[in-house]
């Protein structure tokens, strides 16, 4: 039904993934790093997937003046799979001129999930760009509850933002640095109030990570 | 707890003023019914926020994005847009909290709303009907169909 693009084909654009748990700041982050890439001239095409009869993402970034690709419903572990591959290979075969994919999978997605569908395209693992934005404000929730969720997201993860800086108390983003370094020493890490705009140290690593 | 006990649950809201009210007075309004809403499921005790977060509409390109992870953390709204005074919004909620119906996110929003409001101040808060479920918002295909990709499995609430 869907079309497989077996061989790797030259220049077709990066993926960016923004994972990270519910209200992370995923979107916040998307949109800053969209801001940061068309400065560059780099075009972009957006997928969100939200859970909800109604999403309030693509709402936001459509004031925005951002076009959405919704992967809608209920269900993050089928859409996941066969409407994220279909959407790929839909912007492959017809936005030539793309640079990037942005990809906002649910808050609620098991990482790895969605990988099978991204690789189907053509895409090999190491190629993804997978940012774990990882809020200081929870850590006490993935010490004891989501545990398994943040290993995975970490150890998937090329690089990891823990952001809400300015909101969160000081010994909160020690902590959350701490489980950081503890699960993935050497990953790279950046600290930043998102609102105030991504660091240039960041922009600095985004696009150094491009595929040559 | 896994990330799959957090329920969708979506609530279309209405406010209505008899006066227009300057955007800063709308952000702190919702703002403050948002935080009530959120105390009062936090003190519900067997229920854990994932998200909750709601996007009130200003105008074709300007809008005000309410956000809130945990009760004692606050509320955090962003206006975008160009600063205007307003009769009506319309404003989606799109909450995903354990433990949580429907019928019982609506309740502890009206709740929230009567102590948010003054009530010398003409302004009403409407939370619309429960819309039946949709299938053609998940998936795009023909409400009369079955789902391709999930046989309907998911669309029980
Ligand atoms: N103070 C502060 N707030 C932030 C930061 N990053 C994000 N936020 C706020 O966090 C809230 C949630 O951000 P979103 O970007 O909507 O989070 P999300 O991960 O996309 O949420 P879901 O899609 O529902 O899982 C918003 O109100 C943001 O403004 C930050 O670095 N500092
Ligand atoms: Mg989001």
């Amino acid at each position: 039904m869907f079309k497989n693009e077996g061989e790797i084909k030259k220049g077709r654009p990066e993926i960016i993934l923004f994972t990270g748990f519910l209200g992370s700041g995923k979107t916040t982050m998307l949109i800053k790093t969209i801001e940061m890439l068309a400065e560059k001239k780099r075009k972009c095409a957006i997928i969100i997937n939200e859970i909800g009869d109604v999403g309030i993402d693509n709402r936001q970034m459509r004031k925005l003046g951002y076009d959405v690709l919704d992967l809608f419903g209920g269900c993050v572990c089928c859409t996941l799979k066969v409407t994220l591959e279909a959407t790929i290979n839909h912007l492959l075969e017809d936005c030539e001129d793309l640079d990037y994919i942005l990809f906002e999978p649910s808050g609620m997605a098991d990482p790895s999930a969605m990988y099978p569908a991204i690789t189907n395209c053509g895409y090999d693992v190491n190629e993804i760009h997978n940012i774990f934005i990882f809020d200081p404000l929870r850590v006490d929730l993935y010490v004891n509850s989501l545990n398994k969720l943040f290993n995975d997201s970490l150890n998937l993860a090329g690089m990891v933002v823990i952001n809400k800086i300015d909101h969160a108390a000081p010994g909160m983003v020690k902590d959350a640095m701490k489980m950081v370094k503890d699960t993935r020493p050497g990953i790279k890490s950046f600290q930043m109030n998102v609102n105030d705009g991504l660091t240039p140290e960041f922009n600095q690593a985004l696009i150094r990570e491009r595929r040559q | 707890m896994y990330q799959k006990d957090f329920i969708p649950i979506v609530l279309k809201v209405k406010f209505k003023s008899e006066e227009p009210i300057a955007i800063e007075k709308w952000k702190q309004l919702i703002g403050d019914l948002f935080l009530g809403y959120a105390q009062r499921i936090t003190e519900k005790g067997d229920c854990f926020i994932g998200h909750i977060k709601a996007l009130a509409d200003i105008s074709e390109f300007s809008y005000i994005k309410f956000s809130c992870i945990n009760a004692l953390a606050g509320v955090n709204s962003e206006f975008h847009g160009e600063l205007q005074s307003n009769c009506k919004i319309n404003m989606v909620i799109n909450s995903l909290v354990t433990n949580m119906s429907n019928h019982e996110s609506r309740k502890l929003l009206n709740q929230s709303w009567l102590l948010t409001i003054n009530q010398e101040e003409n302004i009403k808060m409407q939370i619309e009907d429960e819309t039946p479920d949709t299938l053609e918002e998940h998936h795009h295909h023909h409400e009369n169909e079955p789902c391709p990709i999930c046989e309907n499995k998911h669309h029980i609430h």
